[in-house]
């Protein structure tokens, strides 16, 4: 392995290029990987730190029988607030956080894919967790849980916070979504040369999973937010029986993603144990393909446990076996990783540092969680402990044993390479017991309250149920849990002025990032790495393979270059060969401004001033428009510059070898995610009424939906010829078969428009109704952007087809998705609205 | 694997044989879940074919494909995993067409293989349940 590290010729420009914009202005713009990773943890552990104030307060609540310190309504909101912060604030974004301040350090690359998409979802989750915690200040606290049940969170029994809630989580879902995408295509794109999908660590290889299955549950949940925001601002009834609606549709939706969630935090979680049981055992992880495996299953097999979430709710046996036969068959996975750990630390002698413990810590919390978990995936054990302090019990074993004590040990593993500063171990070691002892003390008693039967949710209990001593042990357990938190954090800023210098690898780990100085240079990496085996700094003497000599080259001509602009190596998916030179954008405003405008949209539906909401689009958009508009000058300028041709590679690509194809990709999958969501809905809906339409409402013709169908078949046959017109130079049928595409699209959109206008029922009428309003708006909005993205896309290569290069192909080539995208599910989805009320 | 001379063919075997055992448990998940889910609330359910509902037949009727498409991308995995560790070890080539190489390939193939012989036997473990409703679906779902 060659990592990189020998001095080149100092290169101030190269430097300078990678440096950021001083002061206030500069802090808006930032948008490398490393100080908007730190940013994402440090505000994590913030809302760490207020969801853990919370829980406490319940604590006090709930150590004595019959006690009335806070009272039913204020103990709604605190559990609400304390299980969303956690789940929604802290866990994923932390994770995410960390993946992108890491990522490019493990895999070798400079910063992210998309530094941009990186600032643009630290901004939405600053604002969707700011908006969240304002409910606090306005006095309307969301108090129907961290899974909002409907009817229970709908217009006729929640209040304001509940929109705070909704509108918060949207803006924070949209930072998960920006990030998984930035996680999953850094992932595939940036890798070192060499680095074969073998050789990737596997951290890594948790982050690709996670990155992929956030892209999908996430949307799911962000769909039914906007579902359930539509039935109480603009009165719809998705999930309103009276009108149709169907409150078991919430929970279908919201546990498609809020399993998932559960793994979602779990996976990068195992990524840290690999890596901590890796360096401190000082070897390998055994089995490494099996772990791989194991990961694979893990986010594969999340998907189909959402049922168990609902084993009380009336739905077929049939059904629900399935989910449990499934819910048993994750263990497989997890079993596999917790023995292939066992097996590397087997006869190994680890220093009993702070990571460790905290590993350890983990190893056993995590397993009585597990263990349960299988417990409650057997439907008649899971109907005596459903709602009771039981599965309080397992989840917290499971997601603090299996997400937070990792994540302690990855601070405390990783901390010394983000401020260069070892922690004191004594204090970490303190910080460890308090936890462990303090947890256990806590969450242990509490199976056995469930058993006995203590419901969870509940602001007090009779004093005849004889459980005040097991809640005032779990209540002083949390309050150990709270010193040795308070113990990690005084170390943590204790190292920051007074810790012992890190030097670059303090563990003799494996991977990239130690190779580096501890902190970091903001460009990571003056020359590109050569991985050269799946355990880089253990490798060095490992003789190189040929290909290795083809791989320095390009890397050294590299080396501090580009000069003036910021650039990292792209490269093959599977194989790690180099495929060009990615250009990577510098400070940007634009990010901040698309992330402002959404805030304000949002402030605007809360507090009903719709004019808030049209500024709010109008400085999204424009901000957008802005960030996607290429800079010409720029554009030549990279043509021009010598360093791409020094190291024989393309600075445009197209197709898979491109990150822009790959985000596109992404773009469309979640697109796809939103329509496979509402179709669901529809279909759903469907199946509990006696009649489709409902109500006896008329059944929509064809009269406008069948030359909207023309035009989209019309438009699809333009986009595809101007592909062929493209590539043959053909100007003129290039622009009008685009343009014409682009036409054709906007005037279906406006006759689906046309035909909701002209419809005589409202969309609030019955659930059918909304069903159909809301599956023509998604509709006429993807069409809009594939109208837009067209007639941009054909305004601009008309200029340029004569001198056509990769960065053109590549734009015609996202067009061609994105807009391709938009007819087929506009034309899906007016076949659906058309035929199935029809055949249902 | 197809040889050098083709890397495209070779590169959709790998993906293929990496992921195919994955989406084979994904599509039967899903189409069991609608099956038991809207199949169990339809005439489906009603209906009784030698013995069994009709849901009951789709429901192995999806499993059985299920289980010949992971176990044939399975086998298909295995032989890649075969053949590359046959091989002479050969350096992958740069640019976007890339020869995956052995190092690369072998890892797929063998992650393919395992992964497959798993969800293989997940497939099946999932199905189980269809054997003690083969009559009917248990209790109704609430409307």
């Amino acid at each position: 392995m060659s990592v990189g590290t020998a001095a080149p010729p100092a290169q101030a420009g190269f430097e300078r290029t990678w440096q950021g914009h001083p002061g206030l202005r500069g802090w808006l713009m930032e948008v490398n990987n490393q100080p908007l990773g730190k940013r994402f943890m440090v505000t994590a552990i913030i809302f760490f730190l207020l969801g853990g104030v919370l829980a406490l307060l319940m604590r006090l609540q709930l150590a004595v029988s019959d006690n009335d310190l806070l009272g039913p309504q204020v103990f709604n909101q605190l559990f609400t607030m304390h299980g969303s912060t956690m789940m929604y604030l802290f866990a994923v974004p932390f994770l995410e956080g960390l993946a992108l301040y890491l990522l490019p350090l493990q895999l070798g690359s400079r910063d992210v894919a998309f530094p941009r998409l990186t600032a643009f979802s630290y901004w939405t989750y600053l604002f969707g967790g700011v908006l969240f915690y304002a409910s606090f200040l306005v006095g309307v606290v969301p108090d129907a849980g961290w899974f909002a049940y409907t009817p229970l969170s709908g217009p006729r029994y929640a209040g304001l916070g509940v929109d705070f809630w909704l509108l918060g989580l949207s803006l924070v879902e949209v930072a998960g979504i920006t990030a998984g995408v930035e996680i999953l295509v850094t992932i595939l794109k940036l890798r070192a040369p060499g680095m074969t999908l073998g050789r990737m660590p596997l951290f890594v290889w948790t982050m690709l999973v996670t990155g992929g299955m956030i892209i999908f549950a996430f949307t799911v949940l962000l769909t039914a937010t906007i579902l359930l925001e539509l039935d109480r601002a603009a009165g719809m009834a998705f999930f309103d029986p009276e009108r149709g609606g169907n409150s078991l549709l919430w929970q279908h939706l919201f546990w498609f993603f809020g399993h998932p969630e559960v793994y979602i935090a779990f996976l990068p979680a195992t990524g840290i144990v690999s890596a901590v049981v890796a360096a401190f055992a000082r070897r390998p992880v055994v089995a490494h393909v099996l772990v791989v495996v194991a990961i694979v299953m893990t986010g594969f097999l999340s998907f189909g446990l959402w049922v168990h979430h609902m084993f009380a709710t009336g739905l077929p046996e049939l059904a629900m076996h399935f989910f449990g036969a499934a819910s048993l068959m994750i263990a497989v996975a997890s079993g596999i990783q917790v023995f292939a750990w066992i097996a590397t630390l087997w006869g190994a002698r680890p220093d009993y540092r702070t990571p460790f413990l905290y590993l350890l810590g983990f190893f056993l919390i995590f397993v009585v969680g597990g263990m349960t978990g299988v417990m409650v995936a057997v439907v008649p054990f899971d109907l005596q402990v459903h709602d009771t302090y039981f599965v309080v019990a397992h989840f917290h074993y499971v997601l603090i044993g299996g997400v937070v004590f990792p994540v302690f040990a990855g601070l405390a593993f990783w901390l010394p390479k983000v401020t260069g500063r070892l922690l004191d171990e004594r204090a970490g070691a303190a910080s460890f017991w308090l936890s462990f002892v303090g947890f256990n003390l806590t969450f242990f008693p509490m199976h056995i309250m469930g058993f006995l039967g203590m419901p969870r949710r509940v602001y007090t209990y009779p004093a005849t149920l004889g459980l005040d001593a097991h809640n005032l042990v779990a209540t002083a357990g949390a309050f150990m849990i709270a010193l040795g938190t308070a113990v990690f954090i005084g170390a943590f800023l204790h190292s920051l002025r007074r810790g012992r210098p890190a030097g670059e690898d303090p563990w003799q780990a494996d991977t990239l990032e130690w190779s580096v100085s501890s902190p970091p240079p903001i460009f990571a990496f003056r020359r590109p790495p050569v991985a050269r085996g799946r355990h880089p700094l253990w490798e060095r003497g490992r003789p190189a393979a040929a290909v290795e000599a083809e791989h320095q080259r390009v890397t050294a001509a590299l080396d501090a270059a580009p000069t003036t602009w910021r650039a990292t190596l792209s490269t093959d998916p599977l194989t790690g060969a180099p495929q060009g030179v990615q250009w990577l954008p510098g400070p940007a405003m634009s990010p901040f401004l698309v992330a402002l405008g959404l805030l304000i949209a949002a402030i605007g539906v809360v507090a009903n001033l719709y004019i808030l909401d049209l500024a709010g689009v109008v400085l999204a958009v424009g901000a957008l428009a802005r960030w996607l508009q290429p800079d010409e000058a720029l554009l030549e300028r990279l043509r021009q510059d010598p360093a791409p041709r020094a190291a024989g590679l393309p600075v445009f690509t197209t197709g898979a070898a491109s990150t822009g194809w790959w985000g596109a990709l992404c773009l469309v999958v979640i697109l796809g995610t939103m329509f496979g969501a509402l179709l669901y809905a529809y279909f759903y809906l469907s199946l509990f009424s006696d009649a489709w339409p409902q109500g006896g409402l008329e059944r929509p013709g064809w009269g406008l939906a069948g030359p909207a169908t023309g035009a989209l078949l019309l438009a699809g046959a333009g986009l595809w010829g101007s592909r062929r017109a493209f590539h043959g130079g053909r100007r003129a049928a290039f622009v009008g078969l685009l343009g014409g595409s682009a036409a054709g699209a906007a005037a279906a959109a406006v006759l689906v428009l046309v035909e909701l206008v002209r419809l005589p029922f409202g969309p609030g009428v019955n659930a059918y109704a909304s069903a159909h309003f809301t599956l023509s708006g998604l509709a006429i909005l993807a069409l809009a952007m594939g109208t837009a993205v067209a007639a941009a896309t054909t305004h601009r290569l008309e200029r340029r087809l004569e001198r056509r290069d990769a960065f053109d192909t590549l734009q015609l080539q996202v067009t061609t998705m994105l807009h391709g995208f938009a007819l087929v599910a506009a034309l899906a989805t007016l076949v659906v609205l058309h035929t199935s009320p029809v055949l249902l | 694997m197809s040889g050098p001379g083709d890397p495209r063919a070779g590169r959709g075997r790998i993906w293929v044989g990496l992921w195919g055992p994955a989406v084979a448990w994904l599509v039967h998940f899903l189409a069991i879940y609608a099956l038991a889910e809207f199949g169990c609330l339809s005439p489906l359910a009603e209906r009784v074919v030698l013995g069994a509902s009709l849901v009951a037949w789709l429901v192995l009727a999806v499993t059985v494909a299920c289980l010949a498409l992971s176990g044939g991308v399975t086998w298909l995995a295995w032989r890649v995993d075969q053949r590359l560790s046959a091989a002479p070890t050969a350096p992958a080539t740069a640019g976007p067409e890339a020869d995956p190489g052995p190092d690369a390939g072998r890892f797929a193939a063998r992650a393919g293989w395992t992964s497959g012989l798993l969800f293989t036997l997940i497939i099946a473990v999932e199905a189980v349940p269809v054997f003690f409703y083969l009559r009917d679906c248990g209790v109704k779902a609430l409307p």
